[in-house]
Parts: structure tokens; sequence; C-alpha cells
């Protein structure tokens, strides 16, 4: 291979790689908590996607192929004990790379301008339930310090957090808008 | 949202709205530099990486035309993403003109096929301030137009400031035409006019004309309405994918004959705008008493 050639090589995939962040950074999110994990899979999954660039059938769309190496390699790092992932339950994997799918679909010209939906959605939620979601992923708070903060149980904030996830997803998904 | 804060869902129940919220929350709450660290710490990576690719060694017998055959492959790859249309790259590059502040532009005619490129103008801007110098070296003639902050202006034969009539009647015909022109607004504008009058094609990316390393978005507009926009039947747009900012703008297909009756020389085959990097213009830059006669 010339060097040309390699090197316009890396520089599509760079605009690949550019173009695919925040879809790539989300769904990690979602499948692993921990935010170094995220980091170091993201480098991984890009690596990967790389090296198998041959593999990749072009008549796809890139997104989907490079969010299954993700979970591949979120899974296989869960057998080997180096991270703790969200889910391991199939049903729930596909359901989740569904949601990224049309999301993907839906109107907006980028990956992150549709994901910013959802803070339109946040603000519909009931005050309650956007000051915990607030809290805990503006302000990046714990839970117990919501809960203080909100003079509620631990507990009760987590649910709470749990049931606005909830309904955000289906503001997102669905276009309905949270009560 | 810190780790500490994230493992506290270790014991919630995971559903797949949850984990889909969850994974867009910590999206839009995270600050644009990490996500611009986690792109550059992957491409290093990559760059390490010094294996031959199959996915492009395929192309090996044809070394002469690889980088061609794999920007059209890459191409097929863009037709069937939706993570970014060409309107898309289109806007983002118009907002990022917008945010550039001040910013040079050299443009370049070029007479007929493989003919050398001359210098025929030089475009500064400032916000919505604009200043115009036109070279035509046969005949040692420079024109001026501008906009500063009482409105357009031009500089008449005797190098007096003239805001009476249309100031860039008196550019050369290339420059544009009727309501539609090129050169009578911004070089974002003419990115506005892409969108109402053309066609946007995303082309396959292509190396940035100046920086070797850096690949550009491509955008071809094709002209869809004969008696509307631009001058020209087709523009190409190489885009920053960094900046969005546009690095070079060709201009094409240029209708013929029009400019003959109006006793003008034929347009040129081709116009060529380069961004170009340059000192910080002085104040009164934009004023058009810089540079004529009251």
């Amino acid at each position: 291979m010339s060097d040309m050639t390699a090197h316009a090589g890396r520089e599509i995939f760079e605009i690949l790689v550019r173009e695919h962040a925040d879809m790539l950074t989300a769904y990690l999110r979602s499948l692993v908590w921990s935010q170094s994990s995220v980091d170091d899979l993201f480098q991984e999954t890009m690596l990967v996607a790389w090296r198998r660039l041959d593999d990749y059938d072009r008549a796809l769309p890139f997104g989907p192929w490079l969010r299954g190496i993700a979970q591949r390699l979120v899974m296989d790092h869960h057998r080997r004990g180096r991270v703790r992932p969200t889910t391991v339950d199939p049903g729930v994997l596909s359901e989740l790379d569904r949601r990224y799918e049309d999301l993907a679909r839906a109107p907006g010209d980028t990956f992150r301008a549709r994901a910013e939906r959802i803070l339109d959605c946040l603000k519909r939620l009931p005050d309650h339930m956007r000051d915990a979601v607030e809290m805990v992923y503006a302000r990046g708070m714990l839970m117990a310090a919501v809960a203080r903060a909100l003079d509620a149980t631990e507990e009760a904030i987590k649910k709470r957090v749990q049931r606005a996830r909830q309904m955000l997803a289906e503001c997102v998904g669905g276009g309905e808008s949270p009560p | 949202m810190s780790d500490t804060a994230a493992r506290e869902h270790d014991a919630d129940p995971a559903t797949p709205d949850e984990l889909f919220a969850h994974g867009l929350l910590s999206l839009v709450h995270a600050d644009a530099a990490s996500s611009e660290r986690r792109i550059a710490r992957a491409l290093r990576a990559i760059e390490r990486e010094d294996r031959p690719l199959a996915f492009f060694t395929r192309f090996r017998s044809l070394a002469a035309a690889a980088a061609v055959l794999i920007v059209g492959l890459t191409a097929a790859v863009f037709m069937y993403s939706t993570e970014q249309s060409a309107q898309a790259i289109v806007r983002a590059s118009l907002r990022a003109v917008h945010a550039a502040g001040e910013r040079r532009f050299q443009a370049h005619r070029q007479r007929v096929e493989g003919g050398p490129p001359i210098l025929a103008a030089i475009i500064d801007a400032r916000d919505s301030l604009v200043l115009f110098r036109f070279f035509a070296p046969r005949r040692q003639v420079e024109r001026y137009a501008g906009r500063d902050a009482e409105g357009s202006w031009g500089l008449d034969a005797d190098g007096r400031i003239d805001r009476t009539g249309d100031p860039f009647a008196m550019l050369p015909g290339w420059t544009g035409r009727g309501d539609g022109s090129f050169f009578t607004d911004a070089p974002e504008a003419v990115e506005a006019e892409l969108e109402r009058s053309y066609r946007l094609e995303r082309l396959a990316p292509e190396p940035h004309p100046d920086r070797p390393g850096v690949a550009c978005h491509r955008i071809a507009a094709i002209k869809t309405r004969a008696r509307a926009g631009l001058y020209a039947g087709r523009i190409d747009l190489w885009i920053d994918p960094e900046s969005q900012l546009p690095e070079r703008i060709e201009f094409s297909d240029f209708p013929s004959g029009e400019n003959r009756t109006a006793g003008r020389p034929p347009p040129p085959i081709r116009v060529i705008i380069d961004r170009v990097d340059a000192d910080p213009f002085p104040d009164d830059w934009f004023n058009a008493a810089r540079w004529g006669k009251p």
C-alpha cells in the first residue's frame, strides 16, 4: 500500500470517528457506569473499527457497526472482570440499540442535535424530578447529597431519577411530553 | 457526572429506556473539551497503529488511483450515513464563518482549462464589514468596493467614493449579474445562497488544499434555478471538519455569452477562492475613506 493510500485512509477514518464520536460516547455511557471505562472503551472501539474496516459492509450504516463492536468489547471486558456493565441482558441490549437507531433516523443534523432534544424534555419534567436529574447529571452530585439537598431519602431520590429517565426516554423517542 | 456518582446507579434495574436516557443525559452534560480529548486520544492510538489495511490494499494494483478509489468508496459510506448531510455541513460552516471574526480570502481566476490561476481579488471581512480589492493586471487597474458602517461603497474612476449607485456595477462582469452576485455579499452569503438555488451533494472527503493530513468535507452545489442564485452553474466547497470554515470555494460552469453582449470579456472558466491567513486588520481597514477621496 502506498503511503498516499494509507494516509488518505486515515484521513477518511478520522472523519468517520468525528462524525460518530457523540453517538459512541452516549452509547458507551449507556453500557457502563464508569466515565474512565467509557474513555478507554471509546479508544478501543475506534481502534478495533480501524483494524477491521475491511470487514465493514459499506452498504450498511457505520453507526450500528460501531455500536456492535462497542457492545462486544464491553461484554468481553465484563467476562474478564475489567468493567461493570449496566446490563448483560441480550434483550435489553437489543432494545437499547434499537433506541439509538431510532434516534439516528430522527430529524436533526447531527447526533448531538438529536440528543439535545432530551434537554427540552427535561424542562417539561415535574420540578421535583427535574431538580434531581440536574443535580445528578449537570452537577455530578452523589445521590446522598441530592437527597440531603432535596430533603428526601436516598432511596426516594434513586427512584425519582429512575422514573425521570424513563419519562425522558419516552419523550425523546416518541415526542411525548412528560406530564 | 463523576464516577462516584455514576456508580451509585449500580443497584438500579436497567431498562432500555433508562439506559438510553442515561447515555444521552451524560453526553449533553459533558463538557465539549472532554469529547475533543477523547477523539484526539483515539486518533493518536490509530496513528500509532502501523499496519497495512486490507480495506485499502485491495486497490494496490491501482496505485496511482488508489486514493481516488478510496475516496469513492467512502462516498458510499457517507451516502448511507445519516449523521451529517450536505445541508448540515453547509449550515455549520455558515455559522462558523459568522463566528470567525476577521478573515481574508484570495480569489484567482482561470481563463482557460489548464491555464495559470491569476490573482483576481482579495476579499477581507470582519462581521458585516467587507472590503473587495479587484485586480486587472493586464490593464494595471485596481478596483475597490466594500461595505462599511455607512453602507455599500465603491470608488469611481477618479478614486472618489461613490455611495449613490450600485458600487459593484463597476466590478468585472464575471463577478455577478442582476440580483445574484457572489461578490456583492461577503463569502458567507454565498453559502446561504447555495441552499436556496442549488442542489447540494456531499462528495467524498478530500485532503485540505494547504494542510497535508487534514481531510476536508467536500460539497458540490449544482444550480437548480437558472435565473436565480449566483452566477456560477457549479460551486465546490472544501470545508475544514474541525473549524467548519470553508477553506476553498470554487466557482465554475459560468453561463457564456451574456457578458459579451455587454461589451465585456467572456467569463473565466473557473474562479477559486481560498481562505488565507492574515494579520489583524487596522481599525479603519473597512472604511471607504481609507481607500478613496470624499
